[in-house]
C-alpha cells in the first residue's frame, strides 16, 4: 500500500507543504502520513480518505467540501483529554506531529452509524418539527422528549477538562487597518504604507496572498512576468516596511462602535502545544482611522438531490487541493457550474490526471467561448438529476434542461460552482443591507465606501486581476490621503473602474434544480433541504429573518457561509418575490466561532479579578492568621493560636478586646483629604448632620444620605486643621463615595473652592481597642500625653509615634472599648503592628480580624450590615443625626412619607430565649404562634454572632414597629435553611455598655 | 465605543462610567416635592441625541458631558461637566439680569 | 527604646519580585528590563480656585521649575512635576535626595494649594527595552504613538488605575497603587515571559527573599531564563 496514493508530484503552485517534513497522524485510530503545511482535509484527501463525518440531523455520511474555514461538513474532534475540542473544521487544522482527531456525531463507528436510521424518519424530521410533534402529553416533554432529543442532537463533545492552555489580550493603534491579505489587500496596504501611514494588515489564513497562493489565475501568468508576479515582489516588499505590521492566522471577527475592531491571532494553535511562555490565541483590539476591506468572495454551491455526498466539492477547492497542496481529491470528474469560473479548473484536473468526464453547465443560453476547454464532453443546458453512492460519489445522472433523455456517467469527484458571495458580513454589522446584483447574481456591499471605510478587490464587486490590482492600489492611496489630513478626495477614478470593470463569471442565476429525489441540500451543517424552505412558505413564513430561525438555515457554525444565498432563492422561488426583495438576513460578530477562552484572556483561576492587599498583608500571613475575601480585598479574618478552631479563636480575640487590648487592621477604610476655604460648606452638604462647626482636632462620625433619602455610608469626619479635613468611609463603599463626592464638587457645587483626593493607599490603619489600650499607647507614642484629659474621645493629633513616624490618632471606637484609630504612612504599618506586638506583649495584646470585629460591633449594637440600601436614617435609630434646617443630599426625598411611615422596620436587637439557640443573617421575625408566610412577615435578621461577653448568640434585625415591641417575643425562622424556629426577645440593639462608660473612659 | 476627554484625549469605553441624564438639574432646597421627585426618578428615554454624564474613572476623574446619539452611537461633543456647570450658572445669571 | 528606632519600611513588592533574567529569550538579551526604584516622594498638588500662578512663582523660587501644562510632565535634575488629573500634579523625587521636604513645601505652599504625601501609596516600576511598547500595549489602551517622551497621564493597565510616565522612546514609568501592585507584577512577569526580561531592584534594601514569604495565594515563582 503507498502512502499518500493521491499526492501529485511537485506542482509550480505548490506554495503550502514542505516535503522536506513528512508528518505523521491518526485519524479515526488509524495513522497517516502528510507533509508540514497540509490541513487535515488536504492530508485525508491526499491519503484517499473522503469519509470524514456524520451530519447533524440525518446521521449522512460527509467528505470534504471546501479548502477554507468555510467547511460545513468536514468536522471533526481533535486531541484528547484536556485539550479535547470539538467541532473543528478539518480544513482549518494545520497539521503536526502527533495529531489525533476523530469523527463526532457517529456510533459506533464512522462507517456504521447506527444513528443514521434518522433518514427513514426524515418526513417527520422536517424543518420545525419540534414546534409540531412531541406536544403531548405536555409534561413528556421535560423528562422524556427533551432529553431523548438533546441525546440525539448535537455533535462533538466537551471534554469537561480545565483548559491548560493560556490565553491574552492586546491592544493595538493604527491609522489604516486593511482586512484580507488577497491579491488586493496586499496592493492597497503597500499602497496606503507608501503613502507614510502606519498599516496593519490582517488575514486568517497562515498564508497570506489569496488568489496567488489559491492559483486562480493561468498557470502561465505566474511563472512569465504578470501581475500576480508583481503581487508577490510587492508582498516581500511590505514585510520590510517599518510602518506595516502583517497579522498572519488572525481573523478579524467584530467591528464596533468608532472603528474598534475585535481581531483573534492563533499564535500556537498550529503547534501541538503551544511554545512555552507564549500564549495560544490572542485576541487583539485594533483601533484604526480607515479601514480597507478586503475580504474577497467565496464560492457557494449548487441544490440538486443528494449534493452532499463524500466526492461533491467546491470547485475552487479542487483547484485549491490540486495546485497549493498537490493533491488529486478524486479519478474521474464531473464538473457542474452556473458560470465561467470554473473554466480554468479543466486544465489543473487535467494536469493532475484526472479523467474530465463531462462539463455540466446549467446555462442554456451563453455567451462564453468554449473552444479553449480541454474537455470532449462538454454538456450546455443540462443539470445534475441525481448522486449516486451513499459513502462515495459513484456516479452522476445528468438531464437537459429542455427535457431530453438522461445520461448517466461514473465519477467519483463533482466539482460544483454555484457562483461567488462578496463576504460582506463585516459591513453587515455595521448596519449595512446587503443589495443584490442581478449582474453579478450575488450581494454586494450596500455602500462601499464611506468617511472611514473603502471597499476593494471581489468584496466591491470586481472579478478581473487587473480591475482588482488597480482598484486597490488607488484605494490605499485614498486612506493614505485620508490620514494625511486631506479630506476632499474626490472617488472618480475609483467609481469608473467599478463601472467599467471587466465581467468574468457571467453567472445567469441559476441555483437549484427542482426535482424529487432523494435530499437536496441547502445547508449542509444544519441539514436544511430544499424542501424545508419550501415548506417554511407554505406554512406562512415571508421574512428571511424568520424562516431562517424556523429552518435553522445558515445557523450553524459555517453561518451558511456556502449556503445561505440558495435558500434566498429557493424562498424567492417559493414565494414568487424576487431575490433583492427578499434581500439577506443580518450578521452580528463574531465572523467566525471565537473560543470563550480567548475571551477571558489572562482573567481566570486567581487572576479573574485583581486581589487587593492592605499594608500588612504580609506581617498577617506570617502571623499565621487566615484571610477572607470581602470584595476584591484580602482581609485579615481571625489569628488562630495553638491550633485553635475558628470559632475559638474569634471568641478568644474578642474576650481580648474587652478584657485586655487588641488591634485590628483597619486599612482597607476609604479615606479621602479635603482642603479649602469651602471645606466645611461642602461637608454640611453631603452629611445629614452638621459639620459647619466642628473644632480642630476634633472627630465626628458622619451619615452620608443618598439623594433618594436612603444611606448611602456611614464613616467619620476628622478637622486636622482649619481648612483641612481627613474623610473616612466604609471599605466596601470608598470608591463609590470618592465618585460621588467628585461629582458633588464637579457638577453640583463647582463654586466651592475645595480639593479632594483619594488618600487611601497612602495610610495604613490600625485601631487599638481595649481597657489596656492607652497604656500601648503611651509606650509608642514619641511626646504625647494620651490621658482621658489631654485625649479625651473624640479627640484627634497629628504626633509622631516609634521615634518619628507620622501618625494620625483618632480617639475613636467601633467596638465600644476605649479605642484609637491611628493612620501612619502604609508602607509603616507592618513597623506598627510587630511594635504594638513587642510592646503590647505585658499587657496581653493579640491581633483581631473581622469575624471579632463584626462581633464586637453587634455587642456595642453599632449599625453596619443595616446599611443596606433599603433603611432610612430613622430606620436605624439614628434619625437624630438629621439636621432640620440646612440643605443636604437626601434631606427634602428622606422625609417622603414612606420613608417615615410608622410601620417600618426598624433596627433592634434579638436575644434568644435560650442562649445556646442560633439563628442566621436574613432568618426572618414573625409573631410567635402564626405561620412562617409572606403575609405574616415582620422583618429580618441583619447581624447575628455568637457573644463570648453575653454568653448567648445575639442579633440585630430591622422589624416592624421594632421599637415599639420591646419586650416582645417572637419567632426567627429560616425555613430557606430548613432551621427550627428559635424563640427570642426583642431587645435594644445596644447590648453592651448602653451609657458608654468605657468607650470614654 | 471610544470617547474624546478634553484633558486626556480619546480613550476606550473600559475607562469611563456612565452615570445618566446630564439635564436634570438640582433644585433648589425648597421646591416643590414633585421637583425632587423629577429630579430623581423621571427621566426622558430619547432616540437621538443624549446629553449624559460620565466619569473617567479610568483616566483622569473628571466628570464629563457628553452629547451622545442613543441610536447611532456617534458622540457629538465631550466637554468637562464643571464647565457645562459654570456655563449654565452664567448664562442664568444673564437671564436674570436682563429681565 | 532603642529597638523602636530602626524602622523598616515595607515596600509591597518585598517577597514577590525576584532579581534575574525570566522567560524565553529570542534574542541574546531579554526584550523587557524591569527596575523597581526604592519608595521615592511623591507629593501630591492641587492648587486652590485662581491660586495656580502664585503656586508657580513659590515652585520657582523653590525649584526653578513651574506647573507643566495637560498631559505633560517637566524634569530638572532631581525633581519631577507630572499632571496628573485636572488641577493635580505629583512632585517626584529621585530616591537619596532631599531637595524636596513636605514640611517645607507644605508651609511655603499654605493657603495657596492643597498638599498630600503619595509617597507611600504610589509604587514605581520602570519599564525600558526593545519590547518594552508591545509589553504595555498588552494591558494598556493607550495609543503609543500619540503618547510620546514627555507625556504624563492617567490610565489603565490590567484593570488597574495607573500613572504613566514616557520617560523615552522605549523607556516608561508606571505609578501602580500599592493595594494593587502585587497583583499587577504578576500581570506583568506573566505577559512579558514571551519577550524574555530582567528585573533589578535599585535599592540595597530590598533583598532576595529566598525563605519564601509563600502567600495565601502563591505566585509561581518564574523559571530562570530558557
Amino acid at each position: 500500500m503507498s502512502k499518500q496514493p493521491n499526492r501529485l508530484s511537485q506542482t509550480v503552485n505548490e506554495c503550502r507543504i514542505d516535503r522536506t517534513k513528512p508528518i505523521q497522524f491518526i485519524f479515526n485510530g488509524k495513522s497517516y502520513q502528510g507533509y508540514q503545511g497540509d490541513t487535515l482535509a488536504s492530508a485525508l484527501l491526499a491519503n484517499g480518505v473522503t469519509l470524514i463525518a456524520r451530519s447533524f440531523k440525518y446521521h449522512r455520511p460527509r467528505g470534504i467540501l471546501t479548502a477554507d474555514a468555510h467547511e460545513p461538513s468536514a468536522l471533526v474532534q481533535l486531541g484528547s483529554g484536556s485539550k479535547c475540542e470539538p467541532n473543528i473544521p478539518a480544513t482549518t487544522i494545520e497539521l503536526y506531529d502527533g495529531l489525533e482527531a476523530r469523527s463526532q456525531n457517529c456510533w459506533p463507528s464512522l462507517a456504521f452509524d447506527v444513528m443514521s436510521i434518522n433518514s427513514l424518519f426524515s418526513p417527520i424530521f422536517v424543518a420545525g418539527f419540534y414546534y409540531k410533534t412531541f406536544k403531548w402529553p405536555a409534561k413528556f416533554w421535560t423528562n422524556f422528549y427533551e432529553p431523548i432529543i438533546r441525546k440525539a442532537a448535537g455533535m462533538g463533545e466537551l471534554s469537561g477538562k480545565i483548559d491548560p492552555d493560556t490565553y491574552e489580550k492586546a491592544h493595538d493603534h493604527c491609522d489604516v487597518l486593511v482586512i484580507g491579505g488577497g491579491i488586493s489587500g496586499i496592493m492597497a496596504a503597500k499602497s496606503a504604507a507608501d503613502s507614510g501611514a502606519q498599516v496593519i494588515l490582517c488575514d486568517e489564513n497562515p498564508v497570506l496572498g489569496g488568489q496567488i497562493s489559491d492559483g486562480k489565475p493561468p498557470l502561465e501568468e505566474v511563472s512569465g512576468k504578470g501581475p500576480l508576479v508583481e503581487q508577490v515582489e510587492t508582498l516581500l516588499q511590505l514585510r520590510d516596511m517599518n510602518n506595516v505590521r502583517i497579522m498572519p492566522r488572525s481573523m478579524v471577527f467584530g467591528w464596533y462602535d468608532n472603528n474598534t475592531f475585535g481581531v483573534i491571532e492563533q499564535v500556537s494553535d498550529h503547534l501541538p502545544q503551544p511554545e512555552k511562555n507564549q500564549p495560544r490565541q490572542r485576541m487583539r483590539k485594533i483601533v484604526a482611522q480607515q479601514i480597507i476591506l478586503a475580504t474577497g468572495s467565496h464560492e457557494r454551491s449548487l441544490v440538486f438531490p443528494n449534493n452532499d455526498r463524500p466526492g461533491v466539492m467546491l470547485a475552487s477547492a479542487v483547484q485549491r487541493y490540486i495546485r497549493q497542496y498537490s493533491v488529486r481529491p478524486g479519478q474521474k470528474a464531473v464538473i457542474f457550474t452556473n458560470n465561467d469560473s470554473t473554466k480554468k479548473l479543466v486544465n489543473d484536473l487535467n494536469s493532475a490526471g484526472i479523467i474530465v468526464s463531462a462539463y455540466v453547465d446549467a446555462r442554456e443560453d451563453i455567451t462564453s467561448d468554449f473552444s479553449d476547454i480541454q474537455c470532449s464532453n462538454i454538456l450546455n443546458g443540462y443539470v445534475v438529476d441525481n448522486v449516486h453512492g451513499g459513502k462515495k460519489v459513484q456516479a452522476v445522472t445528468l438531464r437537459p434542461c429542455n427535457g431530453g433523455p438522461l445520461k448517466k456517467i461514473d465519477c467519483d469527484l463533482i466539482c460544483v460552482s454555484g457562483g461567488w458571495n462578496p463576504a460582506v458580513q463585516l459591513l453587515a454589522q455595521r448596519g449595512q443591507k446587503p443589495q443584490w446584483s442581478e449582474n453579478y447574481q450575488n450581494f454586494l456591499p450596500q455602500f462601499s465606501t464611506g468617511e472611514d471605510f473603502l471597499c476593494t478587490g471581489s468584496l466591491a464587486g470586481l472579478e478581473s486581476t487587473r480591475d482588482c490590482l488597480d482598484h486597490a492600489r488607488l484605494v490605499g492611496e485614498i486612506a493614505g490621503k485620508r490620514i494625511s489630513g486631506n479630506t476632499n478626495i474626490s472617488l472618480e477614478k475609483l467609481t469608473s473602474i467599478t463601472t467599467t470593470k471587466e465581467l468574468e463569471t457571467h453567472n445567469t442565476g441559476f441555483f437549484e434544480v427542482l426535482s424529487d429525489k432523494g435530499k437536496s441540500f441547502i445547508d449542509l451543517q444544519n441539514d436544511v433541504t430544499r424542501k424545508d424552505v419550501e415548506l417554511a412558505a407554505r406554512e406562512g413564513y415571508r421574512s428571511v429573518e424568520h424562516v431562517k430561525r424556523y429552518t435553522t438555515l445558515g445557523m450553524a457554525t459555517d453561518q451558511g457561509k456556502t449556503s445561505n444565498i440558495n435558500g434566498i432563492a429557493t424562498l424567492s422561488r417559493s414565494l414568487n418575490k424576487p431575490i433583492s426583495q427578499v434581500g439577506t438576513t443580518g450578521f452580528r460578530p463574531p465572523y467566525r466561532p471565537v473560543s470563550l477562552g480567548v475571551l477571558a484572556g489572562r482573567s481566570r483561576g486567581k487572576h479573574w479579578r485583581p486581589i487587593l492587599r492592605t499594608p500588612l498583608h504580609n506581617w498577617v500571613y506570617a502571623q499565621g492568621g487566615k484571610f477572607i475575601e470581602s470584595g476584591l480585598w484580602h482581609r485579615s479574618q481571625y489569628f488562630p493560636i495553638n491550633g485553635e478552631t475558628m470559632a475559638q479563636s474569634i471568641d478568644r480575640e474578642v474576650r481580648t478586646v474587652r478584657e485586655k487590648v487588641g488591634f485590628c487592621d483597619v486599612s482597607t477604610l476609604g479615606k479621602i483629604d479635603l482642603q479649602g476655604p469651602d471645606a466645611a460648606t461642602f461637608l454640611n452638604r453631603v452629611y445629614c448632620n452638621g459639620f459647619a462647626k466642628l473644632p480642630v482636632g476634633r472627630s465626628r462620625y458622619g451619615l452620608m444620605l443618598r439623594e433618594d433619602g436612603i444611606v448611602f455610608d456611614d464613616g467619620t469626619v476628622t478637622r486636622l486643621d482649619d481648612d483641612h479635613y481627613f474623610i473616612t468611609t466604609t471599605s466596601a463603599e470608598s470608591c463609590s463615595i470618592v465618585s460621588h463626592l467628585e461629582y458633588c464638587h464637579q457638577v453640583l457645587w463647582p463654586e466651592l473652592d475645595i480639593c479632594l483626593a483619594d488618600v487611601g493607599e497612602d495610610w495604613a490603619a490600625i485601631a487599638l481597642a481595649g481597657p489596656h489600650s492607652r497604656k500601648v499607647l503611651s509606650e509608642i507614642v514619641d511626646n504625647l500625653d494620651v490621658s482621658n484629659d489631654t485625649l479625651p474621645f473624640l479627640k484627634a493629633v497629628t504626633t509622631t509615634v516609634l521615634g518619628g513616624l507620622e501618625t494620625r490618632l483618632f480617639r475613636i471606637s467601633f467596638s465600644g472599648e476605649m479605642a484609637y484609630e491611628l493612620f501612619v504612612p502604609s508602607q509603616h504599618g507592618a513597623d506598627l503592628a510587630k511594635m504594638l506586638m513587642i510592646v503590647g506583649e505585658k499587657y496581653g495584646i493579640a491581633p483581631y480580624g473581622v469575624e471579632a470585629l463584626d462581633v464586637l460591633r453587634i455587642e456595642k449594637g453599632h449599625v453596619s450590615s443595616e446599611l443596606n440600601k433599603f433603611t432610612t436614617a430613622s430606620d436605624l435609630g439614628l434619625g437624630g443625626m438629621m439636621s432640620k434646617t440646612k440643605d443636604y443630599i437626601g434631606h427634602r426625598l428622606s422625609q417622603r412619607p414612606g420613608l417615615i411611615a410608622p410601620d417600618r422596620e426598624v433596627v433592634v436587637g434579638l436575644l434568644p430565649l435560650n442562649p445556646k439557640h442560633s439563628f442566621a443573617q436574613g432568618a426572618h421575625i414573625i409573631t410567635t404562634g402564626t405561620s412562617a408566610t409572606a403575609e405574616n412577615d415582620d422583618g429580618y435578621i441583619t447581624s447575628a454572632a455568637w457573644s463570648p461577653t453575653l454568653n448567648s448568640y445575639i442579633g440585630i434585625a430591622l422589624v416592624r414597629r421594632g421599637r415599639e415591641r420591646i419586650g416582645q417575643i417572637v419567632d426567627i425562622v429560616d425555613p430557606l435553611n430548613g432551621k427550627k424556629p428559635v424563640t427570642a426577645k426583642i431587645v435594644s440593639h445596644h447590648f453592651y455598655d448602653l451609657e458608654n462608660t468605657r468607650v470614654t473612659a | 465605543m471610544r470617547i474624546p476627554c478634553p484633558l486626556c484625549g480619546e480613550r476606550p469605553l473600559e475607562e469611563f462610567t456612565y452615570r445618566g441624564d446630564a439635564k436634570v438639574k438640582r433644585p433648589d432646597h425648597d421646591a416643590p416635592i414633585e421637583d425632587w421627585v423629577g429630579y430623581v426618578y423621571v427621566r426622558d428615554n430619547p432616540k437621538g441625541d443624549h446629553q449624559e454624564h460620565w466619569r473617567h474613572s479610568g483616566g483622569c476623574g473628571s466628570w464629563l458631558t457628553v452629547n451622545r446619539n442613543t441610536v447611532s452611537h456617534i458622540i457629538n461633543s465631550v466637554e468637562e461637566a464643571r464647565q457645562t456647570e459654570e456655563s449654565r450658572i452664567s448664562e442664568k445669571t444673564q437671564e436674570k439680569k436682563l429681565a | 527604646m532603642s529597638q523602636l528606632n530602626t524602622l523598616i519600611s515595607q515596600h509591597p513588592l518585598e517577597g514577590i519580585a525576584h532579581t534575574g533574567v525570566f522567560g524565553k529569550l529570542s534574542k541574546t538579551y531579554p526584550g523587557v528590563y524591569f527596575e523597581t526604584p526604592p519608595q521615592r516622594k511623591i507629593i501630591r498638588l492641587m492648587p486652590f480656585r485662581e491660586k495656580a500662578h502664585a503656586v508657580n512663582l513659590i515652585l520657582q523660587d523653590l525649584y526653578s521649575m513651574t506647573m507643566p501644562g495637560t498631559g505633560k510632565f517637566s524634569q530638572k535634575d532631581n525633581l519631577t512635576i507630572g499632571w496628573s488629573a485636572k488641577n493635580r500634579w505629583y512632585i517626584t523625587e529621585t530616591p537619596n535626595s532631599d531637595t524636596v521636604s513636605f514640611c517645607k513645601i507644605k508651609n511655603a505652599l499654605s493657603g495657596l494649594a492643597a498638599i498630600s504625601d503619595a509617597s507611600q501609596g504610589l509604587i514605581s516600576i520602570i519599564i525600558d527595552g526593545d519590547d518594552s511598547r508591545a509589553l504595555i500595549s498588552k494591558g494598556c489602551v493607550l495609543n503609543l504613538s500619540h503618547f510620546l517622551p514627555g507625556d504624563s497621564t492617567p490610565s489603565l493597565m490590567a484593570h488597574t488605575n495607573v500613572h504613566i510616565y514616557r520617560l523615552s522612546e522605549s523607556k516608561f514609568e508606571i505609578l501602580v497603587p500599592a493595594s494593587h501592585v502585587t497583583n499587577f507584577w504578576e500581570w506583568l512577569c506573566l505577559s512579558a515571559e514571551e519577550f524574555g526580561f530582567q528585573v533589578t531592584f535599585l535599592d540595597q534594601k530590598f533583598t532576595e527573599i529566598t525563605e519564601n514569604f509563600d502567600h495565601t495565594i502563591p505566585f509561581e515563582k518564574l523559571d530562570k531564563a530558557t
